[in-house]
């Protein structure tokens, strides 16, 4: 079963993300900022982590940051999740290596076709 | 008898108050500096405050405790040259020292362009002093120091009004950021959240919900819509959206738009037509942004055809003017004469007379016409009420890749 952990301040979005992950059989962690991100990550370490960028006071690029420093988390594929059409934001997510980007609002499909790609 | 005696003075004083320079003369010959400060004495409309040194150091000293309009300073002083003084003395001030006038023995031209070169505004040949040679020389040099001073202070209102413009821009930017973010996330979770009981992933649905689910699922999307409409149109205006342009073929992009435009078309019976000329080459533009014109006025061309109308595109490409024109063109109620010009105007937006379902923002064409300006083209309408319309897209240089 793949384990996904959330990254995302957003009590609602982390609420349909998860709904939806787990009436497919996904095991599901919720981390709202990059204190509870990093310590869920490092504890049990997720097969795919989805993150949005705009976390308030701009965490999102140092949480991934982090995340790519720490042996334990460095192999996780990372899908960044923004709601912004800034367009040098995919260019900046590529450089922080992310495995994907998806534009919100997004369905479910998109979702999924990104999961299984990473 | 009236005593005419000191009438001058007084009708200097009644006219205007005379001007008053202050000099610094650094001369190390007194009888040099007696004779100037003479000289000044005549000048009628004038008032000189003469401070004198004999040396660069003592120069220097009296400068930094008293500001002048002007220095006049002879070029061979017994402590250093009048460059290197001058040099000094600008350490000293700055953008504040005086205009300064080099004294030189000889009237070489070397001495000259010696006097310039170190900073000087003119240099005067003693030799040739006299009252008149003087005044205008000082004269000149007090304006020359006042509009320096001017253009400095213009300069500086110049670029703290720049910086005061780029922080309201990275301030209205991050706006927009926020803005698209805070609205974004609670339209993708109420969609998303449509989608999963939709789904049928927390129980049964029956027909009606599924009806009003699928409902709701489009009112998020034209929100979705319409808000992206409002943030281009924001970049657009701001300048803040980049083009991407590329080598494109025309039918292809036609052709997409066409069979989008079909899902309405066909359920109002309505026939879109194209027309394209054999062997066109690719064209340089943004495929995402011309698709979104070219998609905008089909939209338009359809809504307003009656049902059972017909819709053409018609394309051509002038190869010597590399000039690419495409014509939509609608059997519809037309434009009426008093609305054409305002036709692209942001929020202008014409009653049609079939109801539409929604009618959104109605940013469509002012997008369409930014869009277009960025690719250097135009977009004009021509039509007649009662008449149909036709919409001209037309950009230049599209064989032109850089």
């Amino acid at each position: 079963m793949k384990k996904v952990l959330i990254i995302e301040d957003d009590k609602n979005i982390s609420r349909a993300i998860s709904t939806r992950l787990m009436a497919n059989g996904y095991n599901v962690s919720l981390a709202p900022d990059a204190v509870f991100a990093m310590n869920a990550a490092t504890k049990t370490v997720p097969d795919v982590i989805l993150l949005d960028i705009n976390l308030p006071g701009g965490d999102g690029f140092l949480i991934a940051d982090r995340l790519r420093n720490n042996v334990s988390t460095c192999n996780v594929p990372l899908i960044f999740m923004t709601a912004s059409k800034k367009e040098d934001l995919r260019e900046q997510a590529r450089n922080a290596g992310a495995a994907a980007f998806l534009e919100k609002p997004f369905s479910a499909d998109q979702l999924f076709d990104a999961i299984s790609n990473c | 008898m009236i005593n005419p005696g000191p009438l001058k003075r007084d009708v200097v004083e009644l006219i205007g108050q005379p001007q008053v320079h202050r000099l610094l003369l650094v001369d190390d010959d007194p009888a040099y500096s007696r004779l100037c400060v003479r000289y000044l004495r005549r000048v009628e409309n004038c008032v000189y405050k003469v401070s004198l040194a004999s040396s660069a150091s003592e120069a220097i000293d009296i400068c930094a405790q008293s500001s002048f309009d002007c220095v006049l300073m002879d070029y061979e002083l017994p402590d250093s040259t009048g460059t290197e003084a001058l040099q000094s003395l600008h350490d000293l001030l700055g953008s504040n020292l005086p205009p300064t006038i080099i004294m030189t023995a000889g009237d070489s031209e070397a001495a000259a362009i010696s006097a310039v070169r170190s900073g000087a505004v003119d240099f005067l040949s003693k030799r040739n002093v006299s009252t008149a040679v003087l005044m205008r020389t000082i004269g000149n040099a007090v304006e020359t120091g006042r509009l320096k001073r001017s253009i400095q202070i213009r300069g500086q209102q110049l670029k703290a009004a720049n910086d005061e413009l780029m922080r309201r821009n990275e301030e209205i930017q991050n706006f927009y950021h926020t803005v698209s973010h805070e609205i974004k996330t609670p339209l993708a979770a109420t969609r998303e959240f449509v989608a999963i009981l939709s789904d049928q992933l927390i129980g049964p649905v029956n027909p009606q919900q599924q009806e009003l689910l699928s409902h709701a699922t489009e009112c998020c999307d034209q929100i979705t819509a319409q808000f992206n409409d409002l943030l281009d149109l924001t970049r657009l205006e701001t300048g803040k959206l980049r083009l991407e342009k590329c080598a494109q073929p025309l039918k292809a992009l036609i052709d997409r738009c066409v069979i989008a435009g079909r899902i309405v078309a066909d359920s109002k019976n309505i026939t879109i037509e194209t027309s394209l000329p054999r062997d066109l080459p690719e064209f340089n533009f943004d495929r995402f942004r011309i698709t979104q014109v070219l998609s905008n006025l089909l939209n338009n061309a359809i809504k307003f055809t009656p049902n059972g109308g017909v819709v053409s595109i018609v394309c051509a490409w002038n190869s010597t003017s590399d000039e690419l024109n495409i014509r939509v063109i609608d059997t519809g109620c037309g434009i009426a004469k008093k609305h054409i010009e305002r036709v692209f105007d942001r929020l202008y937006q014409i009653e049609s007379e079939v109801e539409t379902e929604h009618s959104g923002l109605g940013l469509g064409l002012a997008i369409a016409t930014k869009i277009v300006s960025q690719h250097g083209g135009c977009l004009h309408v021509e039509s007649e009420e009662g008449n149909g319309s036709t919409f001209v897209l037309s950009l230049t240089d599209v064989t032109n890749f850089p």
